[in-house]
């Protein structure tokens, strides 16, 4: 699928503001106790037990064509060991990160089946570039909280849950540089960020190019104009998304290629 | 008397701490209150399943209730779900099974029989009551306060190890209902998503871990963890599932009790016990499945029949006709049957006359799933001397460097199916063609595509005049592709290919 493979250092895919949240979260002591609590209570165990038991392993002998995805994705990324990969089934647009110390990746799989080969390389190199980044940790703290929250310190859970979404709210930069960087296909990239909000066809429809953002600009121009005015916006950002809204992502992209292009 | 029970379940059964978890729960009548409300209503939001409305699906329950020797029948019902599922509701005999529609679209009878006897599994065996429990133990996280964590604990871990076990007991029964263990190893497959073999992935269940064995040292917290993860889980413990199923289909506890399970189950697998069969009674079940279109005990009963082995008698004719029953069923082992075929028109035998190009197609076709590669399958062809081993279609051809546009683009203007590969692709001029595993798609001018399929290539062989200065390729009288421009990837693979599997 690629002849030659380029490699990337961890200073070009991962995002500034994803490394500035990651370090802050482990800064906090918070983070060191629920490490703790999840060592203690046998988490990551039970976590990849489920997983292992329960649900189809893709290998380089069922799934020639992810696995050689995965192994290019390492490479690009240098991630020394390749991880695992699931699949679950599920007809929603999207691929996840599992596990903590040892994470592997998991594919819904009627999304395998909806894209095709540069898709899905995208995808993929932006979960190995995650875990590089350190994101399957930061994933499973947030899974803990939310399982068992219930049993750690109020105040502790809420120290925790703001940093949580400060490092959640920036992950997806350097997804989103990542799933760049392995296809170089700018239209690709930003119909990706669409990928779990709406249908691939309706998606398409935005007739998204190689260099610009087709129908969607109009859209894209709106919200900027009235994020200049309206402070609200930041505000409603926060109540309704854990993520940033896609022209925000769509903005930080292009500012990494022009960036890159220098 | 017969059991599917799996051990695992009765020895959960009798601990200690399993009845007092039972004892310490059944305090919580909540959840069972709401079971009856879920009774009383589900014939207001959901399909009935009667004969009149859903006769396909009724028949297969009746027969499922039949193999598992039910007298009475309970109301089922069809859900508007996406998933592959069914769940069973109710308690002190009176039951609703309810099924989702993904299931009814997705599955295959047999598989379809297996969801529901995978039910009624659990109602025979006394499952409901437990699952009721179960399902309000969450509760016992304010029980814990009372009794201790550690205690609570141990009683988790107990439910834990049964709710597993009772698992593998209803997957015994779904493979009685269906009369096959595949079955519900296809239903695995299917509520995993992967029933359908995609581009991309297929199932090859795989085994590193105890399929008996729990986690070490589940606490409390990990316990109730392990419950909220499970319950989330589309097909809890799927994959192990799938390894004691196996094992079961081949013990001799179901070979006595369940013959016609282990007797199939086997004649897929080729089971060396099986397959050397010489006594009458597997014989004879070897005959029956075979006769009723299973194409594992077809194929092994032809091999058998060729061979003259097993105290069967040397019977060629009606060794191809099983062979050739085999190759017209689904699955792995109709593979088989059509590479034996394939074989026997690259030799010709016993009234088959050779016949290479038929050979050809029915080798490459079924070479992988018989685990040979491409290029093995091609060194079939090494005939009269002539070694055409290594120029195979897949050396010849290589990976496939037509990128997603060109491919889109291509099968457009070619009008080219999905279900074919294109591993080169190019247009000079008016003319543009493809080179795909069954042949070559290509367009003059205006005119309409043209699909030239590899056996007419084969049998209108390409010379060394056609190809050597010619402006065209030709096949036969047939243009192919415009030769002028000397190296175009389309004559030049054409070419290769030609000079790789024609006899010279």
């Amino acid at each position: 699928m690629l002849d030659n493979i380029v490699f990337f250092s961890e200073d070009v895919f991962i995002d500034s503001r994803d490394k500035a949240a990651i370090d802050a979260l482990y800064n906090n002591d918070a983070s060191k106790t629920i490490l703790k609590f999840i060592s203690d209570n046998g988490l990551e165990g039970i976590y990849e037990y489920i997983y292992k038991s329960s649900y189809a392993r893709l290998t380089e002998n069922t799934s020639p064509v992810i696995f050689e995805c995965l192994k290019n994705s390492c490479e690009m990324f240098a991630l020394d060991s390749i991880p695992e990969i699931y699949a679950e089934f599920s007809y929603e647009n999207t691929a996840s990160l599992g596990g903590m110390n040892k994470p592997f990746i998991t594919l819904n799989t009627e999304y395998i089946r909806t894209v095709d080969k540069k898709t899905l390389l995208g995808i993929i190199a932006s979960k190995i570039a995650e875990i590089k980044a350190g994101h399957a940790q930061v994933r499973f703290m947030m899974w803990v909280l939310e399982m068992v929250g219930q049993y750690i310190p109020a105040l502790l859970s809420k120290i925790l849950t703001a940093a949580l979404d400060e490092c959640e709210k920036n992950m997806v930069y350097t997804s989103d540089r990542a799933f760049y960087l392995a296809t170089r296909n700018y239209g690709l990239t930003v119909q990706q960020m669409f990928g779990n909000k709406i249908s691939k066809e309706m998606a398409d429809r935005f007739c998204i190019t190689d260099n610009k953002c087709g129908e969607y600009c109009f859209q894209y121009d709106d919200f900027f104009e009235y994020k200049n005015n309206h402070s609200e916006l930041h505000m409603l950002q926060s109540i309704l998304s854990s993520q940033p809204f896609i022209p925000v992502r769509i903005e930080r992209l292009n500012a990494f290629i022009e960036e890159e292009a220098i | 008397m017969r059991s599917f029970v799996h051990p695992l379940e009765t020895k959960s059964r009798n601990l200690p701490i399993f009845n007092k978890a039972i004892k310490t729960l059944s305090g919580i009548a909540a959840d069972i209150a709401a079971e009856n409300v879920y009774l009383s209503t589900a014939n207001r939001r959901y399909f009935p399943v009667t004969e009149e409305l859903f006769p396909r699906l009724y028949g297969i329950y009746r027969n499922a209730l039949d193999a598992l020797e039910f007298k009475t029948e309970f109301p089922m019902f069809i859900s508007n779900e996406y998933k592959i599922e069914a769940s069973t509701s109710g308690g002190s005999d009176s039951y609703v099974i309810t099924i989702s529609s993904g299931a009814v679209d997705r599955l295959n009878d047999e598989e379809l029989a297996a969801l529901i006897g995978r039910e009624l599994g659990h109602i025979g065996c006394g499952h409901m009551q437990y699952k009721q429990l179960f399902k309000a133990v969450k509760n016992i996280a304010g029980i814990a306060g009372k009794i201790g964590k550690a205690a609570a604990a141990g009683m988790l871990s107990a439910l834990i190890s049964w709710n597993k076990a009772s698992e593998f007991t209803a997957d015994r029964a779904g493979a009685v209902a269906a009369g096959s263990v595949q079955a519900v190893i296809g239903l695995i497959a299917a509520q995993n998503g992967i029933k359908e073999k995609s581009t991309y992935i297929d199932f090859d269940p795989y085994k590193d871990i105890d399929s008996e064995e729990l986690p070490e040292n589940i606490g409390f917290l990990g316990g109730m963890v392990f419950l909220e993860m499970m319950e989330e889980t589309s097909c809890q413990y799927g994959i192990t599932r799938i390894d004691e199923l196996k094992k079961w289909a081949s013990s001799s506890e179901c070979r006595a009790d369940y013959p016609q399970i282990y007797y199939r189950y086997a004649s897929l697998t080729y089971n060396e016990t099986f397959f050397n069969a010489t006594d009458s009674e597997q014989l004879y079940n070897m005959h029956c499945y075979a006769d009723n279109g299973d194409p594992g005990a077809a194929y092994s009963l032809g091999m058998l029949y060729l061979s003259g082995k097993n105290g069967l008698p040397e019977n060629i004719p009606v060794g191809l006709e099983y062979i050739k029953s085999a190759a017209l069923g689904e699955g792995k082992k109709a593979f088989y049957a059509i590479y034996a075929i394939g074989i026997f028109y690259r030799d010709g035998f016993n009234g088959i006359a050779q016949n290479l190009n038929s050979a050809w197609h029915m080798i490459s076709y079924s070479a992988e799933t018989c685990g040979r590669s491409a290029s093995d399958a091609l060194k079939c062809f090494a005939y009269d001397g002539t070694k055409l081993s290594l120029n195979t279609f897949e050396k010849v051809c290589g990976k496939t460097d037509v990128t997603a546009e060109a491919d889109e683009k291509f099968r457009r203007l070619l009008w080219i199916p999905k279900s074919e590969q294109i591993y080169r692709a190019d247009s000079i001029g008016k003319y543009a063609a493809a080179i795909c595993l069954s042949g070559i798609f290509r367009k003059e001018e205006a005119g309409l595509p043209l699909f030239i399929p590899w056996e007419y290539i084969l049998e209108n062989c390409l010379s060394a005049e056609y190809y050597n200065g010619a402006d065209f390729l030709y096949a036969g009288k047939t243009r192919i592709y415009p030769m002028e421009r000397g190296d175009t990837a389309v004559s030049k693979t054409a070419v290769k290919i030609m000079q790789s599997l024609i006899k010279k």
